[in-house]
């Protein structure tokens, strides 16, 4: 076999790494010199040695599996081909993303108020009417530094050779970012040669920035705080990843059962007595919070919680109700808030939404689903989505039901050609296409992981790049091309 | 600082492993002695049930208590025996999936394997050609993964946790099988069964695997009292209950508050260890023996109280802190063991 770099079979889209012509782009030379000096046994090595780090680290994610009735670890797939990404175009883009995310927690905050943003008439009362993520349980709370979304993972997107867009903002229980560290730490393992030749960014420092974005929000800051990571326990798929922030942050792993709640103060249960809890950092979904608030179903909640929140007596990050900003419809009126709230011209772009309970907009989808992808309002993990070019009559013509059926919840944009990056693909470089998803920290200050979560879709030609669906991951080297 | 969550799930880790243990044990000495007794008196396999505290179950699910049954639904049957050898195994390792980050690596990877050779070979325990190897593999199993906690654990309060569950379950099942066979030895009228008493108090012994350390220490034929003394009050085998109480003991001193568990631990050792044993080898041996699992009961209960559900504030314990360590200082009290040390 021979890696036939010469002859990468473009995709018809943007390559993140080379040049229509074969070229290596700018920032990505280096590397791709090096990757195309070594021998295809010595690919293969390494691709054997990152595969093998990544067992021995226990980099999974679990899957339920219905036949044994319990979740199974995979390791998650990963290719050792990086993504580049320039320094100069980065600071753009950081820059972006904390603006962008700023105007969304004002947002939130606005909402849970006085929501002038409605009363102006910049924001629609009936989206937010129908909005699956609005609390009104929230409104009049007023959480420190006015922030509710302190950890924001938003995904990014790149069609042709236009900067990125924002393809979603997840406010929700974000996840992925323990891919993103693990992913560095092997790829210095299996190319410690390149990490000397290339000045990329540091991603490590994410922890203890999460654990000080954290240490920000307690109610008690003239105390140590004390931080818990809340996690619906070790079925749940990101169950690798709370444990892994836990561990790196030094604090604990609870689930519903270690808290209790009395005179509105939440404690964890320690065999040496209670022990009060300032911060929670919660990776379950709000309506499984507190079983007297919501949903009363719920085993991996704590009774009292958010009254407790309510009173400051604790701090929850995300805050409740932060997902009223995480929802497709939400979505399309980011750059009108970054307007409203911060005076700015949006430095990034969202991907052209159309809003499907807008009749003109509607037309256009319905006449347009061919070319279209249809997203549900408040799904996440690539579920409930239609790709219109790969779907078949039948499925656009359910989805045109369900739209008529319920416009609120669907958004349409038109598929884009995301980028590719090589890919290592049995013994061949193929294209594969990629998202980014970067981590951005919001408390007194703000915080952006230097380039993010690179997945891809591992299957040739697929746009999914979700774990559950046949995704991977890649390791995401910030570079600065300046220093070069 | 160690979460209430992860000590209990700690805690009864042992307890099922101990109990995966002690289950394949009684099995194979029952093959054992049953080949050796005339099939006129022999008492079969219900002793087993009696000895598990589930012989109201099993006839629930089951109509005679014949040797393929009985087996089955002590090895097997997972679905109507919460004891089951397979479901005990089943809960150590859903235990120690919650809390692998606590252990040492090769732990995990022990009871996966025997969880993986249970599911696959269990069927042959019901096979008597087949028996002896399976029980001694699940053995080697729970002897390898209590030697890896051993020599690969720092013997931190996470270890503890484990031993008071496998030392607590040991004590218990030592009392049930003295308990139920003793029952059948002492008041057997059965004139026919005289001849094999040797056999039956050796059996009770091999049980435990208690046969060569009591030949050694007891120094005299068996006989019921010095059985009973060697099971009960030895000091040094690792079944006999006295033993099992000393190194709860030692466990419950290496955690800052053990107040409570201690308390009743000591009311335990001293029944244990005061018992006139010739006084209840005729009538009253039953009734002691319930005494006693009475008081596991009780610590068992003192223990979760105290570790798993904890009600108080830190402060409330710092109190009780400084005033064990000014009260009895950190050395394991073991004067009281002497006295019925004979």
């Amino acid at each position: 076999m021979t890696l036939a770099w010469q002859h990468y079979p473009f995709a018809d889209a943007f390559d993140e790494l080379l040049s229509p012509g074969g070229e290596a782009r700018a920032s990505a030379g280096r590397a791709l010199a090096y990757l195309r000096r070594l021998g295809d046994a010595d690919i293969d090595a390494r691709r054997e040695a990152a595969s093998r780090a990544m067992q021995v680290m226990g980099i999974t994610f679990t899957v339920y599996d219905s036949a044994e009735e319990r979740g199974i670890d995979r390791v998650w797939p990963f290719d050792i081909i990086p993504r580049i990404i320039a320094a100069s175009e980065w600071r753009r883009t950081e820059a972006g993303l904390k603006q962008r995310v700023q105007a969304l927690n004002l947002f939130i905050a606005d909402i849970y108020d006085r929501q002038q943003i409605i009363k102006d008439g910049v924001f629609p009362a009936e989206v937010l009417a129908q909005s699956a993520n609005f609390r009104p349980i929230c409104v009049g709370i007023k959480p420190r530094y006015g922030v509710w979304a302190h950890i924001c993972g938003s995904d990014l997107v790149r069609d042709s050779t236009a900067p990125m867009y924002v393809l979603e903002d997840n406010l929700r229980v974000p996840s992925g970012v323990s891919y993103m560290l693990e992913n560095r730490l092997v790829m210095k393992r299996v190319f410690p040669e390149l990490f000397e030749d290339n000045p990329i960014w540091p991603v490590d420092s994410y922890p203890s920035q999460l654990f000080e974005t954290l240490a920000a929000l307690s109610p008690r800051p003239a105390d140590y705080p004390n931080i818990v990571v809340l996690s619906p326990g070790i079925y749940n798929s990101a169950y690798f990843e709370h444990s892994y922030l836990a561990q790196q942050m030094g604090v604990e792993l609870v689930t519903g059962r270690d808290l209790v709640v009395e005179d509105d103060v939440v404690y964890m249960k320690t065999i040496s007595g209670r022990r009060r809890i300032d911060v929670i950092y919660r990776r379950i979904d709000d309506m499984f919070l507190d079983p007297g608030v919501f949903n009363p179903q719920s085993q991996i909640g704590v009774r009292g919680l958010m009254k407790a929140w309510a009173l400051n007596n604790v701090a929850i990050a995300n805050a409740p109700g932060a997902g009223v900003a995480d929802d497709k419809v939400v979505y399309a009126y980011v750059p009108a808030m970054i307007r409203y709230y911060l005076d700015q011209e949006p430095i990034l772009e969202n991907v052209p939404t159309y809003l499907c309970m807008e009749p003109t907009q509607r037309d256009h989808v319905l006449k347009n689903l061919d070319t279209m992808v249809v997203k549900p309002a408040n799904e996440s993990g690539g579920y409930g989505m239609m790709v219109g070019p790969a779907a078949s009559k039948q499925v656009r013509s359910e989805f045109a039901a369900l739209i008529k059926d319920n416009p609120r919840n669907y958004i349409a944009q038109p598929t884009l050609k995301l980028s590719t990056v090589p890919t290592l693909c049995d013994g061949n470089i193929e294209p594969r296409h990629v998202d980014l998803r970067p981590f951005i920290l919001s408390a007194q200050d703000q915080y952006v992981t230097p380039g993010g979560l690179t997945r891809v879709a591992l299957r040739k030609g697929s746009l999914v790049v979700n774990s559950s669906q046949g995704g991977g991951s890649k390791d995401t080297w910030i570079l600065d091309t300046e220093a070069n | 600082m160690l979460l209430s969550s992860l000590a209990e799930s700690v805690y009864w880790f042992g307890r099922y492993m101990e109990r995966t243990e002690s289950t394949a044990r009684l099995i194979l000495v029952n093959d054992n002695l049953l080949l050796d007794i005339p099939p006129h008196c022999n008492p079969g396999w219900a002793p087993l049930l009696q000895i598990t505290g589930s012989k109201d179950d099993f006839y629930k699910h089951y109509e005679t208590s014949c040797e393929r049954d009985v087996i089955r639904y002590l090895v097997l049957d997972s679905e109507n025996n919460p004891g089951a050898m397979l479901a005990s195994i089943d809960h150590a390792r859903e235990n120690m999936r919650t809390t692998r980050a606590l252990f040492p690596k090769p732990i995990w990877e022990v009871i996966n394997a025997l969880h993986d050779y249970v599911k696959e070979h269990g069927y042959t325990a019901l096979s008597p050609g087949q028996r002896y190897r399976f029980l001694r593999q699940v053995i080697d199993y729970c002897h390898l993964l209590t030697g890896k906690l051993a020599a690969s654990m720092s013997h931190d309060q996470i270890f503890a946790f484990s031993q008071m569950g496998f030392n607590l379950e040991r004590a218990d099942m030592t009392s049930r099988v003295i308990d139920v066979r003793a029952q059948n030895l002492l008041h057997a009228q059965d004139e026919d069964l005289r001849p094999f008493d040797d056999l039956l108090w050796k059996s009770i012994l091999d049980s435990l695997a208690a046969w060569q350390m009591y030949r050694r220490h007891a120094h005299i034929r068996i006989n019921a009292v010095q059985v009973l003394h060697f099971l009960l009050q030895d000091r040094q085998f690792p079944r006999a209950i006295n033993h099992c109480l000393l190194q709860l003991e030692q466990s419950l001193y290496s955690l800052a508050v053990n107040d409570t568990p201690r308390h009743a631990l000591l009311e335990a050792q001293k029944l244990v260890r005061t018992v006139n044993i010739p006084g209840i080898v005729d009538a009253s041996l039953h009734h002691f023996i319930d005494d006693l699992q009475l008081q596991f009961m009780a610590i068992h209960a003192e223990i979760s109280a105290r570790y798993f559900d904890a009600q108080d504030e830190p402060a409330e314990l710092a109190e009780r802190v400084i005033a064990a360590e000014s009260s009895d200082g950190t050395a394991p009290a073991t004067q009281l063991a002497e006295d019925a040390d004979v």
